[in-house]
């Protein structure tokens, strides 16, 4: 129990730390190996939150998939000069504010929602997390998101080949 | 419960936070990018934690679908980042100022 | 969807969910079909044809197996209701005129037709669906649907830096504010244990606003991912340059489309799943409401690009709608329904103009004398900015007379007489293009001929414009809040 407190906060302080890390290197391609970190210790949240399925999701789409994805184009585009712009707009103490205000009123805001579930309707089977329960609910009371999802990506391809083709090049 | 709720809510709102200020403090295209995945990450460590809170599967059901729209984001917004950096090399939002008059 | 679906509450069949879901059935097999076979149309029409045949079999289909009574299908995802049905035919009717109105900006190899088409379809089905959404998830998957389909045809001429430039703003915002509104959707499950709008509305009418004071949050952030759908102010920065660098036709399908789609999902949202807080959320549209219409009216006074100022318009247009909720009531959604649906006509009309007179059309300085070249086309842009503003006998009148009494009954009379005074002022930004039509000789040639299509499209807005002016009823009768 023990144990699995302290790994939890070690993910969280983690998470916190790594997430600052992404938004503040100079380099992108630093920027992202910190994403990564971020990506893989939310995941460990996740596990600790027995949410297995998602945790999975999490790093086989998300760090895996998507994050290559931003490599691939980072390196792709091989931005030199980077390293000698200006790391934030002139206006960062403002998003600064802005960003702790978020984060206070988010804060707020959980802590008043949190205690809900004492007064939710007791629906009987309780959710233990697991894959089957998931795949169950994905494919039964959700098949309609689950097949808009579908377009959402159809619609991102298309979009990929159209918005990357060259000059002249037909889709 | 081995997690306590109230830190997992707490984590996810920092995270917010500072997506919201990568967003509106980088200049760097792929970097504003990059934070709002910052932000999702955020949403959807609060609706696992909900999940589990409120004994329910909404909430990592709408977390995959989450993962799901944010690949599909992903790939257009990198798509319109590659248009971008072949009219014009190395571009961040200072210099999108052509919509203006 | 086909196949072996358990639905846990029994809801009968699969193929009564199926029978809710004909038009946007019938927007995604064509777009399929369109993705499938677009190497071979390159060169051809077919796109056009089945897009518009596509848009005509949808709305009718919306209108024939609408269910006499609102059905929920798909275990409470969505709803088919009047509402649902309105936006339909609506959303169809623009696709429609959209795929009319771009005949000329779709010519040569700049733009892949078979894509083009296919991702207007699946905007359009995005559109429909948070349309009859009752649950966040249905919402926020049209919504982003409609949103990236938006963005990639905002870009869509990959060569043209401006339109690099202005898919490039629009994404980030959208991506911005769809995480806000996703911020909020789970704010709201962690309140309320719901997604579904009744079962929030269940949590919030035991435990509101005033025992809850945080719920205020995931309300506000809610709101403020939809009035960005609908280019709202603070959240309408992204519009202008959007539409400016956009194709005209995209511009006119964002105008009309997107905000028709936002307002269905922002009038069921406030009216079913945030019912119980009309007080605290009449505030919030009210401050959405003034600001748009204001600064939406103002900004436009100094515009020289037609994209552009038309963009501003639809900012303050999208405010004069917003009115329309502050009541909370089903009288006041029916009047936004209006308002909704003699914009769009009117909109499409005056971009229609726009994309007739090509380059032309898109600068303002170059309408000069365009009356006396043009004096049909230059009477059609006449009538449709008469409507914008709001002048009799125009079916902009009924809408802003309908939608500003809609403001008096919900006693914001300040706001009522803010929208008279704003209409005034929109009135010198229209009017400049009517002196510049009507007063000055003309500096260039005549504008070359108008594709068939482009001048059916027109046609049909201003009949509607001219019906809706004359006898409104006959046109927004079946206007039904849910």
């Amino acid at each position: 129990m023990l144990t699995a407190q302290a790994v939890f906060y070690y993910m969280a302080a983690a998470s916190v730390a790594s997430g600052l890390l992404a938004v503040t290197r100079r380099n992108p391609v630093q920027s992202m190996l910190w994403v990564l970190a971020l990506f893989l210790h939310v995941a460990g949240i996740f596990l600790l939150l027995s949410a297995e399925f998602l945790a999975a999701v999490q790093v086989i789409v998300y760090a895996g998939a998507i994050l290559i994805f931003y490599l691939f184009v980072v390196m792709l585009l091989d931005l030199p000069d980077e390293e000698a712009k200006p790391r934030f707009g002139k206006h960062w103490p403002f998003a600064a504010c802005v960003g702790v205000a978020t984060t206070l009123l988010a804060w707020l805001a959980q802590g008043a929602v949190a205690p809900a579930a004492g007064r939710l309707p007791d629906t009987g089977a309780a959710f233990t997390g697991s894959v089957a329960e998931l795949g169950k609910a994905l494919f039964g009371p959700f098949a309609l998101p689950f097949e808009l999802a579908s377009l959402v990506l159809l619609a991102a391809i298309v979009g990929a080949v159209v918005l990357a083709r060259k000059r002249g090049e037909r889709t | 419960m081995i997690v306590p709720m109230s830190t997992v809510l707490a984590v996810s709102a920092i995270l917010f936070g500072i997506g919201v200020f990568g967003f509106l403090a980088r200049r760097n295209i792929i970097l504003m990018l990059v934070s709002t995945e910052v932000m999702l990450n955020a949403v959807n460590l609060s609706l696992a934690g909900f999940s589990q809170h409120l004994d329910d599967p909404r909430g990592q059901v709408l977390a995959l679908f989450v993962i799901a729209v944010a690949a599909a984001e992903a790939a257009v917004g990198l798509g319109i980042v590659i248009a971008l950096n072949r009219n014009k090399p190395g571009a961040g939002v200072g210099d999108l100022t052509d919509l203006k008059q | 969807m086909i196949g072996t679906v358990v639905t846990q509450k029994a809801s009968g069949p699969v193929l009564d969910d199926l029978v809710l879901v004909v038009p946007e059935l019938i927007f995604v097999g064509t777009a399929l079909l369109l993705i499938l076979i677009a190497r071979r149309i390159r060169k051809t029409p077919v796109a056009i044809v089945l897009t518009v045949a596509a848009a005509v079999a949808a709305a009718l289909s919306a209108v024939w197996f609408a269910p006499a009574e609102p059905t929920t299908g798909f275990a409470g995802m969505i709803t088919v209701d009047g509402y649902a049905t309105f936006f339909r035919v609506l959303i169809a009717a623009t696709v429609g005129m959209t795929t009319l109105l771009s005949v000329r900006s779709i010519v040569g190899e700049e733009v892949p037709r078979g894509d083009y088409h296919a991702l207007l379809l699946l905007a359009a089905t995005g559109m429909m669906f948070s349309a009859s959404a009752i649950d966040l998830l249905t919402l926020y998957l049209g919504l982003e649907l409609t949103t990236l389909c938006a963005i990639v045809l905002v870009g869509i001429k990959v060569d043209r830096p401006l339109a690099n430039e202005a898919a490039i703003k629009y994404f980030l915002l959208a991506s911005f504010a769809s995480a806000l509104l996703l911020y909020g959707i789970a704010l709201t499950y962690g309140a309320t244990g719901a997604t579904d709008f009744a079962g929030i509305a269940a949590a919030l009418s035991k435990e509101g606003l005033a025992s809850a004071p945080f719920l205020l949050v995931p309300l506000g952030l809610v709101t403020a991912g939809l009035a960005f759908k609908i280019a709202a102010v603070p959240f309408h920065a992204w519009a202008p340059d959007a539409y400016q660098g956009a194709s005209a036709p995209v511009a006119a399908f964002l105008a009309a489309g997107s905000k028709a789609a936002g307002l269905a999902a922002l009038g069921r949202v406030c009216l079913v799943a945030f019912g119980s807080e009309t007080e605290v959320l009449s505030l919030l549209l009210a401050g959405l409401a003034a600001l748009s219409i204001i600064a939406g009216s103002v900004l436009a006074l100094s515009q020289t690009d037609m994209k552009r100022l038309l963009a501003y318009s639809s900012i303050a247009h999208a405010g004069y709608a917003v009115l329309g909720l502050l009541a909370g009531t089903g009288e006041g959604v029916s009047a936004m329904m209006t308002y909704a649906f003699f914009y769009v006509f009117m909109t499409l009309g005056a971009f229609g103009v726009v994309i007739a007179l090509g380059k032309r059309g898109e600068e303002l300085d170059r309408y000069q004398g365009l009356a006396s070249q043009r004096p049909g086309m230059a009477a059609l842009m006449l009538l449709f900015l008469l409507s914008l503003t709001g002048i009799p006998p125009t079916a902009g009148f009924a809408a802003k007379f309908v939608i500003i009494q809609s403001a008096v009954r919900a006693d914001h009379i300040a706001l009522a007489i803010l929208a008279v005074v704003c209409s005034v002022i929109s009135a010198f930004i229209y009017m400049r293009v009517v002196v510049l039509m009507y007063m000055k000789d003309p500096q260039e040639a005549a504008p070359s001929r108008v594709p068939i299509a482009v001048t059916v499209a027109i046609a049909l807005a201003a009949l509607v414009t001219l019906v809706g002016g004359i006898s409104p009823g006959s046109l927004t009768a079946w206007a039904v809040s849910p």
